[in-house]
């Protein structure tokens, strides 16, 4: 049996260096921008290096800075309320022994100098003191066999048996905790292990319980049948159900079964065209007279004690049926209630009335079903309470040196300053197999259960500690720092390491990409490769970049971000000869940014072939989203990538765009390869705000509407507004809602447009809200008005109140609008185009007013970067008027929010 | 041999959109020669507008071709059912406003966007739609608005269950009231606008109704609006409630009794859009007459009108089942063939798909058919579309006829009230035995008379296609 965590032989020939949290800072000093060329220490070996590192030597050990660089370690696992996640029992046996219930474990044998006169009541006083918070806490969880299997895909294929490479033995964590636990521990690993070594894989809720679920399977067949709350139901789907009686339910498979707190119709997915059986018990307080009822749209019945007793049936408006008085004794009773809907509207209601209560739907607290729940062996064990054991407890706690790794445990009642450190500093240490070091560990030492080599190598980095104070190059360092959260089991670097024959087949793509679609990529030069702020966000909270892959990128929490991050940006500054990369960028280009946007449609280079573009899925294989590539990629690298992609990377299936530096396409820019790429680098920077390609393939199924290569307008009921608005989204990912009723602009949003399903579905008529965000909702009233002074009120009441009317609108070549108004003789001709730059998308809003007679004390008011804004109109002649008689101004305003 | 079947006369040729283009009909609008010249917009073998339900305008270039080419014309319009071409532009009738729009720089899309009138309201509720326009003799465009049915989240609308007659500059004048869900308008040969409504309360069996001036058509939801300024139409006062259609006509005289019903089940459920043929026999033996649709039987009714001391009125006749989709709108286009188009969205219907556009074309093979139900002042005269074998319609049985009228209530739809069995006879036979003249006892004004004519022969011994008719009289002809 092996323990957590089970490291691969790759993994383990290079076990680790770099530093604990206080480290941190320290580290990315050193391998900051400025790194220089180091020599390389007079002193090195990786493998002893990463070894003390992992045992976390240094926390009892008190050593400098420049030692705490080379062999500090991650911080210890949180204790915080270990005894309500752990069963004692288990607790129990891993306090007397760790290496036997986890071999390979960190943890050493604290006890191992305790007389074993003292042994069993010294560990019942510290696990008194550990559970001192509480003991194991039950939450019971019914999972099904479907979830235990996706949790068994989900093991062996996001990139759990790198590092749990023979993966978990039945038995292996079965008495240790619940799934309910484990759920939590998978969702939030760095909460419970804050040193990173168990990154968060970017569960759902519903895949950490499957993983749970699978990690912890024997418990499956060891559950007790028990009464457990709510009933069971099974959600069924037909073309139609019968129009009288009852459905031949045990004809059919459930499309979903699941468990219910209550008894309602919103199971399942379908409004129209299913059905649902509910089924368990029902627990009647007393004896006596009870009636039962079903309300229901359609049909529904009420089986009590396999007898029906509501008979609902039929295609029929919510109605309601009642049963007899039925007499009933006290205790569970056998329910079943099935219902069904056609079409239209859909409802059902089931409850009852008894002694002492009047009609009402049944409670949560009524219902219950039979099942069994896995649980650990010994969960129901609680540690002692006694107040004397818990504090023998933590003397124990802090004489045997738990502290020092343990630190945050309990740290209101039990202040660091308190602990008495008695081990002696790194450099008071003698270098030799004495201590924690000698073959039978001494008395008041730790026992690691070394074997003699590693007590040898242990030995080593004591006998030449000031070697071992030398700085390390940028690529030991990056060694170092790898191998401490073990990168190399998935990532190669520059063609060493990277996933293990026996694994790769289970590093899979749902696109046939080559190796690229299924292995994470190689991470030579990413440091050159990536923007340090991207970097810093995959480390710390992983990354979905590749839609293909289905190997994931965990996330390894913000501060190993840094120094990792930190590590690979030297490392390959320090190959490239220290000069960090130019990072200054040309100003944003409006029309070089049209030009990319070209390119990279079908009409271009066609990259959406193989990129999905924001979110929006590619016509083939679908390769890194092209709205990522801004936020991700250093200019430089991009550059050359589009240059020579197989150069860089060989057996890309990246194609080549321009061969021997010319274009393949000689339309734009005369096929000047340069300029062609920084067009698309130009379309590239609006990111998420990208205008989309032509050739993108709309789903017309989905009612979510999406303006690709020119805006689509939509006219609807709109919440909030009236039932007469024209809504327009741009490709820019910008849009606007104009209420013609009130004739005014009254919503601009960013992000996604509109979902017209409640206008197109169906009869319709809902009132849609915009899809995207952030919306701006524009001040009420008419944009206009004549006010004595510049803050004199704005009128009340909306523009159409006040005497305004809709002209009409027109759109320009480029499906831009303009809507136009008119108040009497004065006419308005308000445009709205998307003024498009990286990260702040908004509107250029210019109106145009034109009106026979000059009108004094006209002012606009608009939003300014957030800001209501008053404008004065000030008129001059109109030069196109009618028998050169009128006056014309024109407003041009940005609208940004 | 097989019976014949309707599609033998009236094959339809069925329009495959593109994929992702969802075609739900509310407006055909062929586009004539003259006009896509006018345009500067090549005129091919015809093109031909549809405006969707969705809001959208598709202009099918080639239409008549085997490949037409489906191109967006216009977008975001509120729920457009209808569109009229006239003096260069396309008017149309969205829930909120008439507008009129071009496609000034001849790219393809409409690009101007002006609106004709937006006076009158929506309260935001599903079912208030708007219908039209169609440019009646008067040069006026004439709409017809839905009233509400359910909730409605802005407040209680006005001007609902109306038409309107809008001149050229906006201006409107509220000409009906009482209306349901008048989903069809269409101007007649002679001027005079007629528009169909689907049966539900106060309003006991769909019809057709001519619009006249002044008219109450028995919906009493909209009637307040009759108190407004603008109002041609006196409010009714209180609507009786449970009254013999013919008997409100009595108590309310500027009540409209429709030229036709359209019995309930037997002639369809919720007529729509509809067409005259002055296709000059190109659609064969029906020129002059009146195509209707229906949405939930996916079907083409076929009405004969005839005016008697003054008043519309006349026959309705089954057609053609079996479209693709519910049909919403139909029109003729310069070839005299029939464009159907149709969806049954938020409905059900009988049709095959959600939506969908198909032409009716005339094989040229004349169905055995009533051409025509006309009234005459002791019955009716019977005209065919081929020879009758005079001793067919000679034997007893051969005729049945039946009368009933409905009831104006509050209720959802009416029975067929005060039915009468009657007694007739065939008292000529035209010499060619193309017509023949039935009399009648106990003929009443005010009711559908109902015609079976199952005994019917031609001299081949076939029986007549369909062998119902349904005439609504409501004035007897004078001797």
């Amino acid at each position: 049996m092996a323990g957590l965590p089970r490291l691969t032989p790759a993994a383990r020939a290079s076990f680790l260096s770099v530093v604990g949290a206080a480290g941190l800072v320290v580290l990315a000093a050193a391998c900051g921008e400025s790194a220089q060329q180091v020599q390389p220490p007079s002193f090195f070996d990786a493998e002893a290096e990463q070894f003390a590192a992992r045992l976390n030597c240094t926390t009892c050990h008190a050593a400098d800075q420049a030692t705490e660089i080379r062999i500090g370690g991650l911080a210890a696992p949180s204790l915080a309320g270990i005894g309500q996640r752990r069963t004692l029992p288990w607790l129990r046996a891993y306090l007397a022994d760790p290496q036997a219930v986890h071999p390979g474990t960190r943890m050493p044998d604290a006890l191992a100098d305790v007389p074993a006169i003292e042994y069993d009541k010294l560990i019942e006083d510290l696990l008194a003191y550990l559970c001192a918070d509480g003991s194991f806490v039950d939450e019971p969880v019914e999972v099904s066999a479907a979830t235990v299997a996706q949790g068994e895909r989900l093991f062996h294929t996001i990139g759990c048996l790198p590092c749990h490479a023979d993966a978990f033995a039945d038995r292996d964590l079965a008495d240790k905790t619940s799934i309910a636990h484990l759920e939590q521990f998978l969702l939030d690993p760095l909460r419970y292990r804050p040193g990173g070594e168990m990154p968060a894989m970017g569960l759902s809720t519903d895949e950490a319980r499957a993983l749970a679920a699978w990690l912890l399977r024997v418990q499956q067949s060891e559950g007790q049948e028990e009464m457990l709350p709510g009933l069971r139901y099974s959600y069924y789907e037909a073309p139609s159900w019968p129009n009288q009686g009852e459905v031949d339910w045990d004809g059919m498979e459930p499309v979903e079964v699941g468990t219910a707190a209550t008894v309602h119709h919103q199971y399942g997915t379908r409004r129209e065209r299913y059905g649902l059986v509910f089924t368990g018990m029902l627990r009647v307080p007393e004896d006596g007279s009870y009636e039962f009822r079903t309300r229901s749209d359609d049909g529904s019945g009420l089986y009590l004690d396999g007898a029906l007793v509501v008979d609902n049936f039929g295609n029929h408006a919510p109605q309601d049926k009642r049963s007899q008085i039925i007499e009933l004794q006290q205790g569970m009773h056998e329910l079943r209630i099935t219902f069904f809907e056609n079409g239209g509207g859909e409802e059902l209601q089931a409850g009852w009335s008894g002694p002492g209560f009047d009609s009402r739907s049944f409670l949560a607290e009524e219902l219950f079903h039979g099942g069994s729940v896995p649980r650990p062996q010994g969960w129901q064990e609680a540690a002692g309470s006694d107040l004397a054991a818990r504090d023998r407890g933590r003397q124990t706690f802090f004489a045997q040196g738990c502290l020092a790794c343990h630190g945050g445990f309990r740290a209101e009642v039990t202040p660091v300053s308190a602990v008495a450190m008695s081990a002696p500093a790194w450099a008071d240490l003698a270098a030799e197999e004495s201590g924690c070091l000698a073959e039978d560990s001494a008395e008041g030492a730790p026992d690691f259960v070394f074997d003699a080599a590693q007590r040898s190598q242990l030995v080593g980095l004591l006998a030449d500690r000031a070697g071992l104070r030398q700085t390390l190059t940028p690529a030991q360092h990056l060694g170092h720092a790898m191998a401490q959260l073990q990168c190399n089991v998935c990532h190669a670097l520059e063609g060493v390491g990277g996933p293990v024959e026996e694994l790769k087949p289970h590093f899979t793509g749902t696109d046939d990409l080559g190796d690229e679609g299924r292995y994470p990529p190689d991470l030579g030069g990413v440091g050159t490769k990536l923007k340090r702020a991207w970097m810093d966000q995959v480390i710390g909270e992983g990354a979905a970049v590749r839609p293909a892959m289905v190997t994931r990128m965990p996330a390894f929490g913000e501060a190993l971000a840094q120094s990792l991050g930190a590590a690979l940006v030297a490392a390959d500054l320090a190959a490239d000869g220290g000069a960090p990369a130019a990072t200054n960028e040309a100003a944003f280009d409006k029309e070089a940014a049209r030009k990319g946007w070209k390119l990279v449609g079908s009409e271009g280079l066609n990259c959406l072939i193989c990129h999905d573009v924001a979110g929006q899925p590619s016509l083939g294989v679908h390769g890194p989203d092209l709205a990522t590539m801004y936020e991700r990629l250093q200019p430089e690298w991009f550059r050359r990538w589009l240059r020579d992609p197989h150069k860089m990377r060989p057996g890309t299936r990246m194609s080549v765009f321009f061969p021997e530096g010319r274009s393949v396409l000689t339309d734009v820019y005369d096929g000047d390869a340069e300029r062609q790429i920084d067009a698309i680098w130009h379309y590239l920077s609006l990111g998420r705000s990208m205008p989309l390609p032509t050739g993108l393939v709309v789903d017309s199924s989905a009612f979510q509407l999406l303006p690709v290569g020119r805006p689509v307008y939509f006219g609807t009921f709109m919440q909030g507004l009236s039932a007469r608005v024209t809504t327009v989204g741009f490709p820019e990912r910008v849009n606007l809602a104009f209420d013609a009723r009130n004739v005014r602009l009254a919503k601009v949003w960013q992000g996604d447009f509109i979902n017209a399903q409640g206008t197109w579905q169906g009869r319709a008529g809902q009132l849609e809200s915009p899809a995207g965000e952030p919306v701006l909702d524009l001040p009420a009233g008419a944009a206009f008005a004549v006010l004595e002074q510049a803050d004199s009120p704005w009128p009340e009441g909306s523009a159409r109140e006040a005497g305004w009317r809709m002209l009409g609108h027109r759109r320009d070549a480029d499906g831009h609008p303009t809507f136009r108004y008119a108040f009497d003789a004065l006419e308005v001709e308000e445009s709205l185009h998307p003024d498009v730059a990286p990260g702040a998308v908004g509107f250029e809003r210019v109106f145009v007013v034109r009106t026979p007679t000059e009108i004094v004390g006209l002012y606009l008011r608009t939003v300014v970067n957030g800001a209501e804004q008053r404008l004065p109109v000030t008129f001059a002649a109109d030069p196109d008027a009618v028998g050169g008689a009128g006056f014309r101004a024109e407003i041009s305003t940005l609208l940004k929010w | 041999m097989q019976a014949p079947v309707e599609a033998d006369y009236y094959p339809n040729l069925e329009y495959t959109e593109p994929k992702g283009v969802v075609l739900e009909v509310g407006g055909i609008q062929p586009l004539s020669a003259d006009s896509l010249e006018a345009a500067g917009a090549p005129v091919g073998s015809g093109s031909v507008l549809v405006c969707t339900r969705r809001g959208e305008i598709w202009k099918i270039d080639d239409a008549y071709d085997d490949s037409p080419v489906f191109s967006q014309w216009a977008d975001g319009l509120q729920e457009p059912l209808g569109l009229l071409d006239w003096q260069g532009w396309i008017y149309c009738v969205t829930r909120g406003e008439v507008l009129r729009m071009r496609d000034s720089d001849g790219d393809g899309r409409a690009d101007d966007f002006e609106t004709v009138s937006e006076d009158w309201e929506i309260s935001g509720n599903y079912h208030e739609y708007a219908f039209g326009p169609r440019l009646g003799g008067d040069a006026k465009l004439w709409m017809t608005t839905n009233k509400p049915f359910g909730g409605q989240p802005f407040g209680v609308a006005d001007w609902r269950g109306w038409a309107f007659r809008i001149g050229a500059d906006g201006s409107k004048e509220p000409v009906c009231s009482g209306l349901r869900s008048p989903a069809g308008i269409e101007t007649s040969p002679w001027g005079d606008v007629f528009y169909t409504d689907n049966q539900g309360e106060w309003c006991g069996a769909s019809k057709l109704s001519i619009l006249v001036e002044g008219d109450f058509h028995g919906h009493p939801h909209g009637i307040d609006s009759s108190n407004l300024p603008q109002s041609l139409v006196k409010h009714p006062g209180e609507v009786p409630n449970g009254m013999l259609m013919p008997l409100v006509k009595e108590q309310i005289p500027h009540f409209r009794l429709p030229a036709v019903w359209f019995p309930y089940d037997k002639m369809g459920r919720s007529p729509s859009g509809m067409a005259w043929d002055l296709s000059d026999g190109a659609f064969g033996p029906f020129g002059g007459q009146l195509f209707v649709g229906d949405q939930y039987q996916a079907s083409v009714l076929r009405v004969d009108l005839e005016q008697v001391n003054g008043t519309w009125q006349g026959a309705c006749f089954p057609f053609r089942r079996g479209l693709v989709s519910g049909v919403t709108r139909v029109r003729f286009n310069e070839r005299g063939e029939l464009l159907v188009g149709g969806t049954d969205r938020g409905w059900g219907g009988l049709g095959r798909r959600g939506w969908g556009l198909e032409r009716l074309q005339w094989s040229g093979e004349v169905p055995f058919e009533i051409l025509r139900m006309r009234a005459t002042p002791s019955g009716f005269r019977l005209e065919f579309t081929q020879e009758v074998d005079a001793g067919s319609v000679r034997e007893a049985g051969c005729f049945k006829l039946s009368s009933y009228t409905y009831e104006l209530h509050a209720d959802y739809g009416s029975a067929e009230m005060d039915v009468a069995e009657l007694i007739l006879s065939v008292s000529s036979v035209a010499a060619d035995g193309m017509s023949l003249e039935i009399e009648v006892e106990g003929l009443r004004e005010g009711y559908v008379h109902e015609l079976h004519a199952d005994g019917v022969r031609n001299p081949a011994g076939q029986p007549l296609l369909h062998n119902r008719a349904y005439y609504t009289l409501l004035k007897r002809p004078q001797q």
